[in-house]
């Protein structure tokens, strides 16, 4: 019954094998890129692309994220035109760098919570350190700025008069996005594991299949049940 | 051939679990289940959102300006930031920070209170001027603060039945510090122009038929997701309790990852509940 | 395979009953063994409590007019017979009573996935059904078990408790669903992928999907009527410009599906038993097992067929009609599966195999009569006659209770340990065969020539038949309370049973009868048979059961 600890076993070659590609991949990449990188954002970049990866056989998903990600990109290189925020960066990936130093120590003695396989695995495809990805100060800064920012735009455009299903549909369109950045990101969906997306959408489809069958049927009785005062018992 | 192993060695992994990475992903697995029926649960109220503002849009046109956007707004500011706070508490853990992971579960639990308190205040006005649900929907004022006389019900019938014999109350035309003024001078002419001026805006008039039904709809809803409201509160005070005593750590922090997930679902909830109750156009 | 692991090793440890004993390691117990035997015990005493309310109904029809109690009183009679044997019985039977107890085991697992979050549905569960039992004390619900509005918002009997007790109902069953579709996710043991799982696990994964996905819409629907009765919210109340009819949708976006809560799980068991009787290689084990997917899904799509007259639009009523056709689609693929795997093949007939057979027939006539009223013309004559009540009496008690006392018959040696007696178990359960139909053929009859449901009086043109269904229905009602006296009468006097008295190849047959506190040994391997093969089987063990030919074993 104890496959999973086999599993664990069995993955610890190649497990060591993906940190060292990591690393040597981050460092590269380093030397190519200006100072002012944070070396958490790379660590960002390629759970990214792992997850998009995977996320990729859901399209829509896949553009939703795209959108998200380059408003945040939008708003640090903003941040980073300032060279203070650039000094600050600097510091902050020094810390971030003793961190993860730390808890490389800490992962390797115990196989089960160290830095996790490759994915292909039905039982364990998570791709951070410990039992689950853990979120950047970054991303989860960005969405809480992406989310005010929609925020005040919902409520500009409703003082805006573009017809009423116009109105309608861009609020939804709205909150739909607020919505995708929440489960996303503060969610962890984007790098989680492929089947909690499964479920999720799942239950929206059957929301949805709910919502338009009543629909299509509400319209056509609602001449029936007008309440006429005299002839109620 | 796998054995059969019980686990009896590690303190917060359950003996039927093979470690604590099975009993994570089993737990996660877990609450997105549960996810999926809450979103099933609320599903039902927003199928009688949408059939009742496709069938009635006039009632959702009217009603919608009796909420005040600022507090529906600072509501949303509210509980976007307690979701940042959870998300944050699950990093703080995932980290072993025990200091701000208590601090991120205190700021989400005040967020929430917060969230509460202002929802309370929105609640008290509606019951005070008398948009509330059902029979009880009797309004004392339009969505522009023009005064309606809506008649009592016998004991025992319904209020809000009554619609067909409420009226628009005309005032004499009063100063800007409330002293009625001398009528037929000029202050008073100008007076009732600027309130005839006023009355023809749709806001100024009686509510259409079956206005009741926005405010069904609109306490069901919110009611539904205070009462998750609610529950996050309790989850998230236990948490606290369990933090301080220092239990979570990187290699424990399913509850508060769980927790946050829910809290963020709650949270995903209100940012469709915002637009559709208050920002109706 | 060491079949001698599963024989000897019963002696060394305890069994789940005897580790520990007393009021209290029950009541606070979070073995899933335990939880599903005290579901059994909940579940059984509610089914003799729903059945002497049925037999109250078919006493007063035994003659026209008033013969045992009023009018009112009849409409309290079925609504709470209604109540009581769905919520109660049918719906919890075989997932949470039998589900619960062999699901883990089936997988090898030492539990379900969240052991506390499993006996609080228990007591959910339980809560629930005091609620509903309050009702009756309260004076009774008159709503019929669907709670239609506007009428339940309306009529001054117990409809609170009623409705109460049946949300804290159906939220034990999202947790049961829930547990056990985490259960099968991620305890499946090394070797078993998803297609070399026992087919019950199919069953009750299709079934738990909908659990989660329906069951929450019941909730809220249940929520917003007790709102509109303690504080009348107006949803559904038409004065106010509510809506009634959304009311139904509702109600039957979950009570369709509930529909396959009830019979997914009993072509589970069903699956499991003919091939195990049959000593056959399941015919078709992929389709059976997407057939339960498309059931579970396409349940989802055919809620309209129970509002044809209800003022729904033409519309609905015609997609809905359509595609209610396509659920006959995978019930069939699963019925001519079964059909094939008998075909020349070496039918055992134990009891639990009689009940399987009369399952297969039963439910054809249960499932073909349901034809009948998806098609939306002959709907419109036949709705609301007793043509319905005997369809879906074919469905709901001629297949899914039937299947509940198939799985019970077969697998009572592993919960208790004992064999009951044989022979009057067939007996009584072709005596069931036989008083069932009995009991609902001759409803089709007058159903279809124009006697409503739900009435206290009738035209005497129908009393011949009204008498011939009470006359069967007393007849069904004596010989389960025998076939379930004659299951607790073998704990006193049973045999002991053997690990394998049936010479099934899944996990539960692998392990001692009844199982170890944690179903297996505690370390030592687990042995995983080849799925459904029999060839190497022999009833030769010394317990008197099955068990594999030495030479034969290493095979596999």
């Amino acid at each position: 019954m104890s496959d999973h600890n086999d599993k664990d076993e069995k993955h610890d070659e190649p497990e060591t094998d993906a940190i060292e590609q990591e690393e040597t991949e981050s460092e590269e990449s380093s030397e190519e890129s200006e100072a002012s990188d944070t070396e958490e954002s790379e660590d960002e970049q390629s759970s990214e692309d792992a997850a998009s990866s995977e996320d990729a056989a859901s399209s829509e998903d896949a553009a939703s994220s795209e959108d998200a990600a380059s408003s945040e990109d939008a708003a640090y290189s903003e941040d980073a035109a300032s060279s203070e925020d650039a000094a600050s960066d600097e510091e902050l990936a020094a810390s971030t760098k003793e961190e993860r130093a730390k808890e490389a120590k800490a992962s390797e003695p115990e196989p089960t919570s160290a830095h996790n396989n490759s994915g292909d695995d039905d039982h364990h495809d998570d791709h951070g350190h410990g039992l689950s990805h853990i979120a950047s100060r970054k991303v989860l800064l960005g969405t809480f700025g992406a989310l005010m920012v929609l925020t005040v735009l919902t409520v500009t455009a409703t003082s805006v008069d573009l017809g009423s299903s116009m109105n309608l549909l861009v609020a939804m369109i709205v909150a739909t996005l607020k919505a995708g950045l929440v489960c996303l990101f503060f969610m962890h969906l984007r790098y989680d594991k492929v089947m909690h997306t499964v479920v999720f959408l799942t239950a929206l489809l059957f929301a949805l299949l709910f919502v338009s069958f009543s629909l299509m049927d509400s319209s056509g009785y609602q001449q029936d049940i007008v309440w006429v005062e005299e002839a109620a018992p | 051939m796998s054995h059969h192993t019980i686990n009896g060695h590690d303190a917060h992994v359950a003996h039927h679990f093979d470690g604590p990475q099975h009993q994570f992903d089993s737990g996660k697995l877990g609450m997105w289940t549960f996810l999926a029926q809450e979103i099933l649960f609320f599903s039902a109220l927003f199928v009688a959102y949408i059939v009742f503002r496709y069938n009635h849009p006039e009632v959702f046109a009217y009603a919608h300006k009796y909420l005040d956007v600022k507090y529906g707004a600072i509501n949303t500011a509210v509980l976007i930031f307690s979701s940042l706070s959870a998300a944050w508490a699950v990093r703080a853990a995932q980290k072993n920070q025990q200091k701000l992971l208590i601090a991120c579960l205190l700021t989400t639990i005040l967020c929430a209170f917060a969230f509460l308190g202002i929802k309370y205040v929105e609640y008290k006005h509606k019951f005070h001027i008398g948009t509330v649900y059902g029979c009880n929907f009797a309004p004392s004022e339009t969505p522009n603060g023009t005064k309606i006389d809506w008649p009592e019900a016998p004991k025992g019938q319904c209020r809000a039945l009554k619609a067909s014999e409420a009226k628009i109350v005309v005032e004499p035309p009063k100063a800007a510090d409330g002293t009625p003024l001398e009528p037929g001078s000029p202050e008073a002419l100008k007076a009732i122009a600027e309130a005839d001026k006023n009355s023809t805006s749709r806001y100024s008039q009686l509510p259409p038929p079956n206005t009741s039904m926005f405010f069904s709809i609109y306490f069901a809803m919110t009611g539904l997701h205070g009462i998750h409201v609610l529950a996050g509160i309790a989850v998230f005070i236990w948490l606290l309790v369990r933090a301080i005593k220092g239990h979570f750590s990187e290699a424990y922090f399913g509850p508060i990852d769980f927790a946050a997930l829910y809290w963020h679902i709650v949270d995903l909830i209100w940012i469709y509940l915002f637009p559709l109750l208050y920002l109706i156009h | 395979m060491s079949s001698e692991a599963a024989t000897a090793d019963s002696v060394q440890e305890p069994s789940y009953i005897d580790v520990k004993s007393g009021f209290w390691s029950w009541f606070v117990t979070i073995d899933h063994k335990r939880i599903g035997v005290m579901y059994l015990i909940a579940i059984l005493t509610a089914f003799l409590l729903g059945g002497f309310f049925a037999l109250m109904i078919r006493a007063e029809l035994l003659l026209p007019g008033s013969q045992l109690v009023t009018a009112a009183t009849f409409n309290k009679l079925f609504t709470v017979h209604g109540a009581i044997m769905v919520f109660l019985v049918i719906i919890p039977g075989i997932p949470a009573a039998l589900g619960n107890f062999v699901v883990p085991i089936l997988l090898g697992a030492p539990d379900v996935a969240f052991p506390r979050l499993n006996l609080a549905s228990y007591y959910l569960y339980l809560s629930g059904a005091l609620l509903l039992i309050l009702s009756l004390f309260l004076g009774g619900v008159d709503t019929g078990w669907t709670f239609y509005t506007p009428y339940s918002t309306t009529t001054d009997t117990a409809v609170v408790p009623a409705v109460a007790g049946a949300f804290l109902l159906g939220f034990s069953s999202i947790f049961t669903g829930l547990n056990m579709i985490v259960t099968i996710h991620k305890f499946k043991p090394k070797g078993m992928g998803w297609f070399k799982m026992p087919l019950s696990l199919w069953g009750i994964y299709a079934t738990s999907v909908i659990q989660v996905l329906a069951t929450p819409v019941l909730g809220l629907t249940l929520l917003l009527l007790f709102v509109e009765r303690i504080v009348g919210i107006g949803i559904f109340d038409p004065a106010l410009g509510g809506d009634p009819v959304l009311f139904q949708h509702f109600f039957w976006f979950y009570s369709h599906p509930a529909v396959y809560i009830m019979i997914l799980p009993a072509m589970a068991v069903m699956s499991e038993l003919i091939t195990v009787f049959a000593k056959k290689h399941i015919f078709g084990y992929s389709f059976i097992a997407y057939s339960s997917i498309g059931l579970a899904l396409l349940s989802f799509l055919v809620w309209g067929h129970h509002m044809f007259v209800s003022g729904q639009s033409t519309l609905a009523n015609m997609v809905f009609s359509a595609l209610t056709f396509s659920v006959a689609i995978p019930s069939a693929i699963k019925v001519f599966n079964w059909i094939a795997t008998l075909y020349k093949a070496d039918i055992h007939l134990d009891s639990p195999m009689i009940w399987a057979l009369m399952f297969i027939l039963l439910f054809a006539i249960g499932g073909l009569t349901g034809i009948f009223l998806g098609t939306l013309n002959v709907d419109v004559h036949l709705h609301d006659t007793y043509f319905v009540v005997s369809h879906f009496h074919y469905v709901m008690m001629g297949s899914a209770l039937i299947a509940f006392f198939g799985a019970l018959h077969y697998w009572w040696p592993k919960m208790t340990g004992k064999m009951y007696a044989e022979k009057p178990a067939i007996i009584m359960s072709l005596m069931v065969f036989f008083s069932f139909n009995l009991t609902f053929m001759p409803q089709f009859v007058m159903g279809s020539r124009g006697m409503p449901r739900r009435y206290f009086d009738y035209d005497p043109r129908f009393e011949l038949m009204h008498q011939l269904s009470s006359l069967g229905a007393f007849i069904l009602g004596v010989t389960l309370f025998c076939i379930i006296l004659n299951l607790l009468i073998s704990l006193k006097t049973g045999k002991k049973a053997p690990a394998n008295p049936w010479g099934g190849t899944t996990l539960e047959w692998q392990t001692s009868s009844p199982p170890p506190l944690y179903n297996f040994p505690v370390g030592q391997p687990i042995p995983l048979p080849e799925l459904y093969e029999y060839d190497g089987l022999s009833k030769d063990a010394e317990d008197g059961g099955w068990q594999y030919k030495k030479d034969a074993g290493n095979e596999a």
